[in-house]
């Protein structure tokens, strides 16, 4: 890599010169903007700017509405206006002036929030991963794109809220008897126990969707099964019993490169941002001297805990 | 990939079957959003939306995880949807998106270079404000430069061409179903009568047309016309879908058409043909009903939203409310022979952070400036749309044949759809004649509501002698949320005077609870834990269900039928932000709990002409 290579791949540059564009951007465009240096002693009102300000001043951004309104202000309502906004400029203007921006955590975090969009732009501009550098991240965050492991199985319900006698959980283990002696199948499954309130058959589910249907501790129960060509159960469910004739179970398994590209170039890019970010915040923090003054020393061996605790 | 699919289904139809289509019993519940904005939507860009684009939208909604507008975080929804339709304003579609990506086509225009210096000032709001509401009708030369620039067709190809991409990447027949749509922003003095556009139409022939825009009309029947000529030019088929009708001012469900003249035969027709549903629930509050045009209904202040969308309060009206309109449907249908409100019911989100939600423990919020917590404390300033305020809402659910375009987009034709406000509750509703109290009880209640009755947004008419219609109802909790409270019937109806009538039936509920002097079922309870927004389900049922007879049916009166499901109260979004905060919910102004529900799409009765 030449020095200017190195030069050019430096994120704090690429920042700050994007940010410099941008400037210089902005200052062509607007050679005598309101927000102009010392030589601004003009007010500029112009329909725009208090289009904005009523829009601003109300929350709400609806052109169409607020060109209306703007039309049927009285002259006394549009006069009132333009004192607001002749008021508000001046005031901005003299508060700069005196120097009030300073030291204001709001505006200071407004700035930090743009530096970051700067930085983020930055990093984007420059991104154009090639087919081989989404392959190497692929494959070094592989278990992050796997399919997830599913399972395929069908059940007889028994409801808590039916009157079984000897309860749900009785009446199950009856239908069992019943279910084995007949040799019942897979696909007999409806013709026995109480309407469930999802599905009868469950094909190719991942544990996720059986939890969020059967609730967590039957999914836990589910993970258990083996494939099996009898029914196993009673399995409880926050519904109530359930016989379970689990035919299949699949593995996690490893996508292959095509199918999460657009994914993988997602990932990539949210990282290589984050990392561009990181590194241009250390370089510009390593262009300053941090001087720490009369910071009382925390006690020795111990670590100072980051929040102050509650107490409780 | 839709042969394959088509294949597989005739297949599982087992040997020896020669029926091509699936039978009717063997609907599937598939969820969706039809009412979803992007970083393409002019408002959405300029309240914080610079980076969801149409692309990432269908990604969340398919439960692919995506990074958040302006956070260095990733998010995935919780629950991933079936279907959805990006919807962005068919306004100035994706201006600020070519700002960004420095658009040649526009750039090189003096409006596209006035739009750059506005954007490059203020890009956040700067484009919208330079741009929005421009209409053909504003005859200023200016005006008219200014459309024939930012909006020429070549720039409206380009932007939808990037729309249609997006949905025909997602589109993953049997999987995941995108549909193509945009939203017309027609609102004449600021009431909304703003309407989602809906094809069928696959990626050829949507590149064939462009979304018609409030710049060409304000009017629905210009709209509806251009439907109908698109329609003959292309072979796609359209449906739009009215919403916010709440905040419409006295307009959307108005007794003339937008001349004043009283509504005809004609208008009628036109109307049901290409709106056969509206959105009844969605983050700007219920367009159900409101308190006070129905004082009668204990649950109707719910989520109810009492002013315009700049702000400006709004009278009741029962041109703004859908049990109101489907009332007044019966009334013009009884003058001029249709019905031109004869409506279906959906749900929809109308986020415009690019991220379907609708959960009250998943919601993100209606706009991008949102997302961090503490923004949702309100400040002195006048907000219109307080983050609290808005509803964590809704959804649309289907019973269609199979989850592809063709099999969502006739669904919503036949109107086999329902709303929820975020609830994932399962509803089926058959009215029939011949039903029996025990197939309530059957374990297949769809198999019997099909053979012996129609499904929700169907009709029944030619009453048999000394019948009176049934209602084969069923409901299952959402898996993920609280108990059933009870189901309720919602009748209205047109007699032999021309008088209206609406009356609300309790027809089961949990808990052997037994009815007050009154006559109404008293309240369900409540478990919610306001310190933790924590609730049980030791309250409410799993299951409803019932067959119910109109005890008040007379054969000559005209009349719908809808169904209301309600759940037993849960925390509202409110209520898990101030718990996050640690702080009292009250300061969010706002309900701690909330007690979700669905809606069906109405069955209606004709009586016989004589």
């Amino acid at each position: 890599m030449t020095p200017f290579q190195r030069v050019v791949r430096d994120p704090l540059v690429h920042f700050l010169l994007a940010g410099g564009l941008l400037f210089a951007a902005f200052a062509m465009l607007h050679p005598a903007d309101n927000t102009g240096g010392a030589e601004g002693k003009t007010i500029v009102v112009d329909k725009p700017g208090l289009m904005a300000l009523m829009q601003y001043r109300s929350a709400a951004f609806q052109p169409k509405y607020f060109e209306a309104r703007f039309a049927a202000l009285t002259p006394k309502d549009r006069q009132a206006l333009i004192d607001g906004y002749v008021q508000e400029e001046a005031l901005v203007r003299e508060a700069r002036a005196l120097g009030l921006d300073q030291g204001d955590y709001v505006i200071r975090r407004r700035l930090v929030q743009k530096m970051m969009y700067l930085m983020d732009d930055a990093a984007t501009a420059t991104f154009a991963p090639t087919d081989a550098d989404l392959q190497r991240y692929f494959q070094s965050h592989r278990d992050a794109y796997r399919a997830p492991a599913t399972v395929t199985f069908t059940h007889v319900f028994l409801d808590n809220e039916v009157a079984h006698p000897g309860g749900a959980r009785k009446a199950a283990e009856a239908v069992q008897r019943t279910l084995e002696l007949k040799q019942a199948g897979f696909a007999d499954a409806p013709a026995y126990g109480d309407r469930f309130a999802y599905l009868q058959n469950y094909v190719e589910r991942t544990p996720d969707f059986v939890g969020s249907q059967f609730g967590q501790g039957f999914a836990a129960d589910i993970a258990r099964l083996q494939p099996s060509s009898r029914w196993q159960g009673p399995i409880r469910s926050d519904y109530g019993w359930h016989l379970v004739l689990l035919t299949e179970r699949k593995a996690s398994a490893a996508p292959s490169f095509a199918s999460v590209k657009e994914q993988v170039k997602d990932d990539l890019l949210r990282d290589t941002v984050s990392g561009y970010r990181r590194k241009a915040i250390a370089d510009l923090v390593g262009r300053f001297q941090v001087r720490l003054v009369n910071l009382p020393k925390p006690p020795p061996g111990q670590a100072a805990p980051a929040v102050e605790d509650d107490g409780d | 990939m839709l042969l394959g699919c088509a294949a597989a289904l005739a297949l599982s139809a087992g040997a020896g079957t020669t029926h091509a289509a699936p039978k009717p019993a063997e609907t599937h519940l598939y969820w969706g959003d039809l009412h979803l904005h992007s970083n393409y939507s002019l408002d959405a860009y300029a309240t914080g939306n610079n980076a969801t684009t149409p692309d990432l939208a269908y990604r969340y909604a398919r439960g692919i995880p995506i990074k958040r507008t302006g956070l260095d975080a990733k998010v995935q929804i919780q629950r991933p949807l079936d279907f959805l339709a990006v919807t962005d304003h068919a306004e100035m579609l994706g201006l600020q998106v070519m700002l960004d990506e420095k658009n040649p086509t526009l750039l090189a225009t003096p409006w596209g270079q006035k739009m750059l210096d506005a954007h490059t000032k203020d890009p956040v709001r700067g484009a919208m404000i330079g741009s929005g509401g421009a209409t053909i009708q504003d005859n200023t030369p200016e005006n008219h430069e200014k459309i024939s620039q930012l909006a020429s067709p070549q720039v409206r190809q380009a932007s939808w061409a990037a729309e249609v991409a997006a949905a025909e990447k997602n589109n993953i027949p049997g999987k995941f179903t995108t549909l193509f749509g945009w939203e017309w922003t027609s609102m004449p003095g600021g009431k909304n009568l703003h309407r989602i556009v809906l094809s069928d139409a696959d990626g050829e022939k949507a590149r064939q047309f462009y979304p018609f825009s409030n710049i060409e009309s304000a009017r629905p029947e210009d709209l509806w016309k251009w439907l109908e000529g698109t329609k003959a030019r292309t072979g796609a088929d359209f449906i739009a879908i009215p919403h916010n009708s709440n905040l419409s001012g006295g307009l959307m469900f108005d007794m003339v058409d937008s001349d004043g003249r009283p509504l005809s035969a004609q208008y009628a027709k036109m109307r049901q043909t290409w709106e056969p549903l509206v959105e009844i629930t969605q983050t700007k509050g219920t367009s159900e009903v409101r308190p006070e045009l129905d004082p009668s209904d204990e649950f109707a202040e719910f989520e109810i939203r009492r002013k315009l969308l700049a702000g400006a309060p709004t009278p009741p009206s029962e041109a703004d409310y859908v049990r109101s309109a489907l009332q007044r449907g019966l009334q013009v249908q009884t003058k001029v022979g249709v019905n031109p409100y004869k409506l279906g019911i959906v749900g929809g989100t109308d986020s415009h952070t690019g991220m379907s939600s609708a959960d009250e423990n998943d919601f993100m919020g209606k706009l991008a400036v949102d997302e961090p917590l503490s923004a949702h404390h309100v400040t002195g300033r006048p907000v219109v749309f307080p983050a609290w305020e808005m509803s964590a809402s809704g959804r649309v659910a289907v019973w269609a044949t199979e989850n592809t375009r063709k099999g969502i987009f006739a669904a919503l034709k036949r109107k086999e759809s329902y709303a929820t406000t975020g609830t994932r509750i399962t509803l089926r509703v058959f009215g029939g004649w011949t039903f029996d109290p025990a197939d309530a009880k059957a374990k297949d209640i769809a198999a019997v509501g099909y053979r012996k009755g129609v499904p929700m947004g169907a009709d029944l008419t030619r009453a048999p002698a000394g019948k009176a219609p049934q209602f084969l109802v069923w409901a299952a909790k959402d898996p993920m949320s609280g108990n059933l409270d009870r189901m309720q019937m919602v009748k209205g109806w047109v007699d032999a005077a021309g008088q209206s009538h609406q009356k609300i039936y309790d027809l089961t509920w949990s808990g052997g609870r037994k009815r007050g002097p009154d006559g109404k079922v008293p309240a369900v309870g409540n478990t919610v834990d306001i310190s933790t927004a924590a609730y049980t389900n030791t309250i409410g049922s799993t299951q409803l269900a019932t067959v119910w007879k109109d005890p008040d049916f007379k054969a000559s009166d005209t009349a719908f039928y809808y169904v209301r499901v309600l759940e037993i109260p849960t925390p509202r979004h409110s209520l898990y932000d101030a718990v996050a905060l640690g702080v009292d919910v009250k300061e969010t102004k706002e309900a701690d709990t909330i007690q979700e529900r669905g809606y069906s799409s109405p069955i209606w009765y004709s009586p016989t002409k004589r």
